[in-house]
């Protein structure tokens, strides 16, 4: 019977089952593998660097507890986690309102012609980025989803729709419409510099200034 | 084709992604002659890139290092958690019951300690001290639980012995399979089993856990029977430095011994 490979060089699921088998190397090398994908899709979805390190434990201590229940059939390793972690964050939206971007706006409502006016040509490469993050940012989460997934981290339809769980074509339908929608806004904060910052309402300094690197207050509330 | 039945097409090569070849020949044919689909193919272009900078402009966890030293712990702790359930479940249980009592005892007593803070605690009647002090662990870290008074339980006993203060960092009793033979054994360098979690009694009945975080405390020896380990004369008013791993319902599942520390090294 053949040695198993390296930890470095074994395939996700094959690290995965050694892990869940007790292997704490093989778990030490699927965390270092993996949570920069489980970090990257919160970080874009929240906007916080804090939450998305917390989800990242939160993901990994789901993975030793079920890990069993991955499927490599279904999904890919990547795809799988960002399914958990997506949990997570709709627990953390939900719970804490100062993250849920307020947006006064109907989803695409704007009287900007998003083909009149080109919402990204000559900014800077710095404002540029920061007005789409902000945007996407302040997407409905489901839309949200779809350009964080496929657009951001490049991931496939089938495994969007996988950690989604939706079928393949709610997710491109969702993705397009979320870059209409992205096309519009920009448009308008083109248009009118006000408009920006009615979008941006009710969400906290922190998120306003870039990402988000600041511990969570208590909620007093809760 | 109409323009809108182009559109999702003129997406999808904008993003790059592979269009068959006859329908990206059609959409081809199309663009030449429509300046709207023209333009609309441009803006997402330029929506494509931009978003690809969005990414690369992403922030890197600061703290990678960290969460996988914790998580590495509470694997640790789950894998001999295991052991323990498993090689327990081969033999009769006869203990059981008595635990209840232990269980809600312990809490009781992590919990009001560190809601006392840094004071030393002292008994009902404010004799002799009662000592704990995990004045290092954070207010928050563990719940109160209701108290229920009964006889004195039946442990399983795991010595501590005298020498243990003055082992390195990382040497305190292992359990079961080693809670069967003297704790001085088990922390000899080298033997794995003392780097890993205990079980506590109060996490009998608890329900399973699911994520948690670990707690750095202190806790006085004399508490320690409190936890089913047997103190050995004369090291009673030590404080052992320990680890706790807290459940996600805050209750603590398990303890790992770290250092044993004596009256001359207590903070005040």
């Amino acid at each position: 019977m053949p040695a198993p490979p390296p930890t470095d060089q074994a395939p996700d699921h094959e690290l995965l089952t050694q892990a869940l088998a007790g292997d704490e190397q093989a778990f030490a090398e699927f965390f270092r593998r993996r949570h920069l994908d489980v970090f990257r899709f919160v970080v874009h979805m929240t906007g916080s660097v804090p939450i998305a390190e917390d989800v990242v434990q939160d993901v990994f201590m789901v993975v030793m507890r079920d890990g069993a229940r991955y499927d490599a059939g279904r999904a890919t390793v990547t795809a799988w986690l960002c399914g958990i972690a997506r949990n997570f964050v709709r627990r953390r939206l939900e719970r804490d309102r100062r993250l849920t971007p307020v947006d006064p706006a109907d989803e695409g409502e704007s009287s900007a012609d998003p083909l009149s006016i080109d919402p990204l040509a000559g900014l800077l490469r710095a404002e540029r980025i920061e007005n789409l993050r902000r945007a996407v940012h302040a997407l409905p989460v489901v839309y949200r989803e779809a350009v964080v997934l496929c657009d951001l981290e490049e991931m496939s339809y089938g495994d969007a729709a996988a950690a989604l769980g939706c079928p393949v074509g709610t997710v491109r339908s969702r993705l397009h419409r979320a870059r209409a929608i992205l096309a519009v806004r920009l448009a308008a904060s083109r248009l009118s510099p006000a408009a920006s910052a009615v979008h941006n309402a009710g969400r906290p300094p922190a998120l306003e200034a870039g990402w988000s690197r600041h511990v969570e207050e208590p909620d007093a509330g809760n | 084709m109409s323009c809108r039945e182009h559109e999702a097409d003129i997406v999808e090569l904008a993003r790059g992604a592979g269009l068959d070849a006859e329908a990206e020949a059609r959409l081809r044919g199309h663009l030449t002659g429509c300046a709207g689909c023209a333009a609309l193919l441009a803006r997402e272009q330029r929506m494509t890139s931009a978003l690809r900078e969005v990414a690369e402009a992403a922030p890197q966890p600061s703290g990678s290092d960290a969460i996988e030293a914790q998580l590495l712990q509470a694997f640790a702790a789950q894998h001999a958690d295991e052991s323990r359930r498993a090689s327990s479940s081969r033999r009769p249980v006869t203990v059981r019951p008595a635990w209840g009592w232990l269980a809600a005892a312990a809490v009781l007593v992590l919990a009001a300690v560190l809601w006392r803070g840094t004071d030393r605690w002292r008994s009902p009647d404010g004799a002799a001290p009662v000592p704990p002090d995990l004045s290092s662990a954070p207010a928050d870290t563990l719940a109160a639980a209701p108290t229920a008074a009964g006889p004195a339980p039946r442990r399983d006993r795991v010595t501590i012995p005298a020498p243990l203060r003055d082992a390195p960092p990382q040497t305190a009793p292992g359990r079961a399979p080693a809670a069967r033979r003297p704790a001085q054994a088990a922390a000899r360098a080298g033997d794995d089993e003392v780097l890993r979690f205990v079980s506590l009694p109060a996490a009998i009945g608890l329900p399973a856990f699911e994520s948690g975080r670990i707690v750095r405390v202190e806790l006085a020896s004399a508490v320690l029977p409190a936890f089913g380990f047997d103190v050995v004369p004369g090291s009673e008013s030590g404080v052992v430095e320990a680890d706790l791993l807290i459940g996600q319902d805050d209750q603590p599942r398990a303890i790992r011994f770290v250092d044993l520390k004596t009256d001359s090294r207590r903070r005040q």
